[in-house]
């Protein structure tokens, strides 16, 4: 690429700029480059996603994955220029099949998730060559084949697709003119739909079940908001103003009969506890009652309970609450504070329950607090209390189950 | 239909190898990339240039490649210190987040290559981007601009200074970190907003990348981030962390090279915003206020922002650089070219460095009968260590071009001026337009590029997507990045729409190449 510009350079001709010109008579040097590129390009192919005996391989291990194992937890291990997606058995995560390799600019990981009718992978990323604020592409792999398709450009690197129940079409971020953002539907064909655009932070959450509803939260001077708009199109409308600062982790539950959240305690303090706003009255409360104290990321078990990390306190390492859907504080032991083999010290934050509610996947922090975390892990709990690290690294994105 | 099919095969073609290729960039302050030397892969001599840059050592006297002094103080009783000072291990983990610490293009070190550009026009170690978007001389890149280019030293300088304008930005348009502490800039932590501010002070709802250490984009708790080994425990993806906590963790746990770790471990303290004392000015009641330009609200200046240094705060252990080693990382260059007239319609000059160290050069003439094919580059000692198997041209060539055509013919005669950027050493190369001959010859003629200079505003030419007044095969290889999404957008987008169907896209390349390949007389095609 420099080489060519170089040439050129030296080559362009003088005089008036002009788009017409009598014709070449270098024709035969360059059909004899034509036919040396050509061949180049067979071996060097644009394509990088079509079957190969490689990714065939791949696929047949999932496949077999697949068959003695569900569901299967999807995760991404992050690499300096590609991260590498996997699926594992969350019984044995050291058992687990590769799914695809994404090349991405140096340092900057990939956002994905998995559709709910486990055909297709959607990620964000921002390909090589690309810098820290170039904007990134969407991309759907389907993840039986192996084939990737590139849905749309210009996306938010920090966007987690959000999934239409049908499997059908994502929702991501596009950054737009004035330092504004929009919210665009994009379906598996590429074809794009604006769905809301402000100049607020605006974070998806999800998609009712019945697939008319996309919420989502706004940040902005006035606070976090709750919003919803049609996926079909129309404004969007306010729901709750969720706080007068900061609030963060949103989460839709299963049967789109709440949100769940982390709402900002106090003004002072950039500290949060959960809370769910019930959709059907349209109140606020906290998500576990008589709960104290900084809390994390509250997550939907698939039964309609919830799961909230607490952090430590004094001398006393976090823990993990469960509710269940009836709202009684679920004391089971395998949710209790460090097990053996595991820190004194540290806290959970949970990321994600197994669609059969056999499994829980939290990062466990070594450090004291919020504001000495330590290193961290991403760990999958069993059933019977065992837990099990998911992988060597920390920069694991916890991507979604597969059934 | 042969033609046409083979020059279709070659776009494809091209398409297929070009596209993975680094994109260029265009329309920053050079035409043609500079040169520059990339010292050893080891980075010691970019150390001790941070380290130099931290000491003010750089350049001590100059405004632009010196650290301006450095304000001290708490609001309303600011104070210049005496000492101008940036810590140095801060610089070097700025230094690399931002190129991992190179200067070149594709990292040759020990080599000289081209200068690491960037899109939004950042250069070299430190990513210089402000003053470097379009040339600021008339036409040409400045003798600022072109040192910032070709020489790591000269763009870690700047980028240190650029790191302490932010610092001084305080208290007027910025906050204070370091309440507790008169705000010194010898304790790192109170870094913290000049830190923000390198990467773009942004807020809690930017709307796509904030550096705000609230915004929700950021998982919340997260581990730190660090530039070490994968398996530490810590984040390594730079999109999920604000600049400021990048440059924080890269200090604290440091990158390794040839399993050496390149600078010892500092620490550094990010604000507990848990805590009152750092929750409230982080907060987003307090944002607003100090960013709406509301005058009912309560912020002044800033002041609602202002914080403690994080808790534990920290010293930079790194001494002054020795006054030895900031020689040796000077040099003592001095410039000496192979001619002093040139005659011919075309000319190679070399440029030479009989002295020591880096020679930066820029060249720029004023006529415009005559070109040359580079602005600036460098030229090496031979002291400058090259490593075996690197490209690394110890001299620097300029080719002088004259289009007959527009030579004088009264006599008069031109020059192309060189400059040794850190020397001011001026060497002038006469121009003087060959005489006339009265039979044509049967020598070929070089071809005539005109040197980039000004020119009226432009009509658009079709095809032309890289404003380089030409529609070529690098036009189509730009519209075909853009259509895959690897540019983000084409400098002249008005020329990229050659079937005039209201699109840019393969279509429009392919038109590029079969005109250039001569298969078409012009565009668009009738």
């Amino acid at each position: 690429m420099r080489l060519l510009r170089t040439h050129l350079t030296n080559a362009a001709h003088a005089g008036a700029p002009s788009t017409t010109r009598t014709r070449r008579t270098s024709r035969r040097g360059l059909l004899g480059i034509a036919i040396i590129i050509a061949v180049a390009a067979v071996v060097t192919s644009y394509v990088s996603f079509i079957g190969s005996d490689g990714e065939a391989n791949a696929s047949a291990e999932l496949a077999a994955l697949r068959e003695q194992a569900s569901p299967l937890l999807i995760y991404s291990e992050f690499g300096q220029l590609a991260d590498t997606i996997w699926a594992a058995d969350p019984n044995d995560p050291t058992d687990r099949a590769y799914v695809t390799t994404v090349e991405h600019s140096p340092g900057s990981g990939i956002s994905a998730s998995v559709s709910p009718d486990g055909a297709h992978l959607a990620y964000v990323v921002l390909p090589p060559g690309a810098g820290w604020f170039d904007s990134a592409q969407l991309w759907a792999l389907e993840i039986e084949s192996g084939a990737a398709t590139l849905l749309a450009e210009h996306v938010g690197l920090r966007t987690t697709p959000v999934w239409t129940p049908a499997g059908d079409a994502v929702v991501v971020l596009r950054p737009a003119a004035g330092d504004s953002v929009q919210l665009l539907l994009v379906d598996l064909a590429g074809e794009t739909t604006l769905l809301a655009e402000g100049q607020a932070g605006l974070y998806p959450i999800g998609v009712t079940p019945d697939g008319a509803w996309l919420y989502f939260a706004s940040l902005s001077e006035r606070g976090t908001d709750l919003q919803r708009v049609a996926i079909s199109g129309g404004s969007p409308q306010v729901l709750a103003h969720l706080s007068d600062g900061y609030s963060r982790d949103w989460h839709l539950a299963p049967d789109g009969s709440g949100v769940a959240y982390l709402g900002q305690t106090s003004s002072s303090s950039i500290s949060f506890d959960a809370r769910v706003y019930d959709v059907a009255s349209g109140a606020v409360q906290g998500a576990v009652a008589g709960l104290s104290g900084p809390q994390f990321n509250p997550i939907w078990d698939p039964a309609g309970g919830l799961t909230v990390g607490r952090a430590p306190s004094g001398e006393a390492a976090g823990s993990l609450v469960h509710v269940s859907a009836n709202g009684s504080p679920d004391a089971a032991v395998a949710l209790e504070g460090p097990a053996a083999g595991f820190p004194a010290i540290g806290f959970y934050v949970p990321l994600w329950w197994s669609p059969d509610g056999a499994h829980l996947v939290v990062r466990s922090f070594e450090g004291s607090s919020t504001a000495n975390p330590g290193p961290s892990y991403v760990i999958v709990m069993g059933p019977a209390g065992d837990r099990q690290q998911l992988s060597p690294l920390s920069d694991v994105l916890v991507i979604g189950w597969l059934e | 239909m042969t033609r046409l099919l083979l020059a279709s095969v070659a776009f494809v073609a091209a398409f297929a190898i070009l596209v993975t290729s680094a994109p260029q960039v265009f329309g920053c302050a050079f035409s043609v990339s500079p040169t520059t030397y990339e010292p050893p892969i080891s980075r010691s001599a970019h150390l001790t240039g941070l380290e130099m840059a931290g000491y003010n050592m750089i350049a001590p006297s100059n405004v632009f490649f010196g650290i301006p002094n450095v304000e001290t103080g708490l609001r309303g009783e600011r104070a210049f210190d005496e000492d101008p000072y940036v810590p140095p291990t801060l610089l070097k983990a700025i230094g690399y987040i931002e190129s991992g610490i190179r200067q070149s293009q594709s990292g040759t070190f020990g080599g000289v290559e081209a200068v690491l550009e960037s899109f939004d026009c950042g250069y070299g170690i430190m990513q210089i981007t402000s003053g470097m978007t379009s040339p600021l001389d008339d036409g040409w890149p400045s003798l600022q601009q072109a040192l910032v280019a070709t020489h790591y030293l000269y763009d870690i300088g700047r980028g240190a200074a650029i790191l302490v304008e932010k610092w001084n930005g305080a208290p007027e348009v910025r906050p204070i970190a370091g309440t507790d502490s008169v705000s010194h800039p010898r304790i790192v932590e109170n870094w913290y907003f000049a830190t923000w501010s390198y990467n773009g002070f942004t807020g809690p709802f930017a709307a796509i990348r904030s550096n705000h250490p609230a915004s929700p984009s950021y998982a919340w708790p997260r581990s730190g981030f660090s530039c070490g080994a994968l398996d530490d425990g810590y984040g390594h993806s730079y999109g999920d962390y604000p600049y400021q906590e990048l440059v924080f963790g890269c200090a604290a746990r440091p990158p390794s090279v040839s399993g050496e770790q390149l600078w010892d471990p500092l620490a550094l303290s990010l604000p507990d915003t848990e805590d009152p004392l750092w929750g409230e000015p982080l907060s987003l009641e307090t944002w607003t206020a100090c960013t709406s330009g509301d005058s009912e609200l309560a912020c002044a200046n800033w002041d609602l922002m202002d914080m403690p240094s994080p808790a534990p705060a920290h010293f930079d252990p790194v001494e002054r650089p020795s006054d030895e080693a900031a020689e040796g990382a000077h040099g003592d260059p001095v410039l000496s070219v192979s001619h002093t007239s040139v005659d011919e319609l075309a000319t190679t000059v070399t440029i030479t460095n009989i002295g020591q160290g880096i020679l930066a050069w820029r060249a720029d003439h004023e006529q415009e009968w005559f070109a040359i094919d580079k602005q600036a580059g460098v030229a090496l000692g031979s002291d400058v260590i090259c490593t075996l198997g690197v490209p690394c041209e110890r001299d620097a060539t300029l080719r002088i071009t004259i289009a007959p055509n527009l030579a004088p013919t009264d006599g008069s005669f031109g020059w192309v001026n060189i400059i040794s950027l850190t020397t001011g050493q001026l060497w002038q190369v006469g121009v003087t337009p060959p005489p006339v001959t009265a039979e044509p010859t049967n020598t070929p003629r070089p071809t005539f590029t005109p040197t980039a200079v000004p020119t009226p505003p432009p009509a658009v030419i079709v095809g032309d997507v890289n404003c380089n007044r030409t529609a070529n095969s690098v036009d189509a290889t730009l519209i075909l990045q853009f259509g895959a999404g690897l540019i983000s957008a084409l400098l002249c987008p008005e020329g990229g729409d050659v079937n005039l169907d209201g699109r840019i896209n393969v279509l429009d390349a392919t038109l590029i190449l079969q005109f250039e390949g001569g298969l078409i007389d012009r565009l668009p095609p009738p």
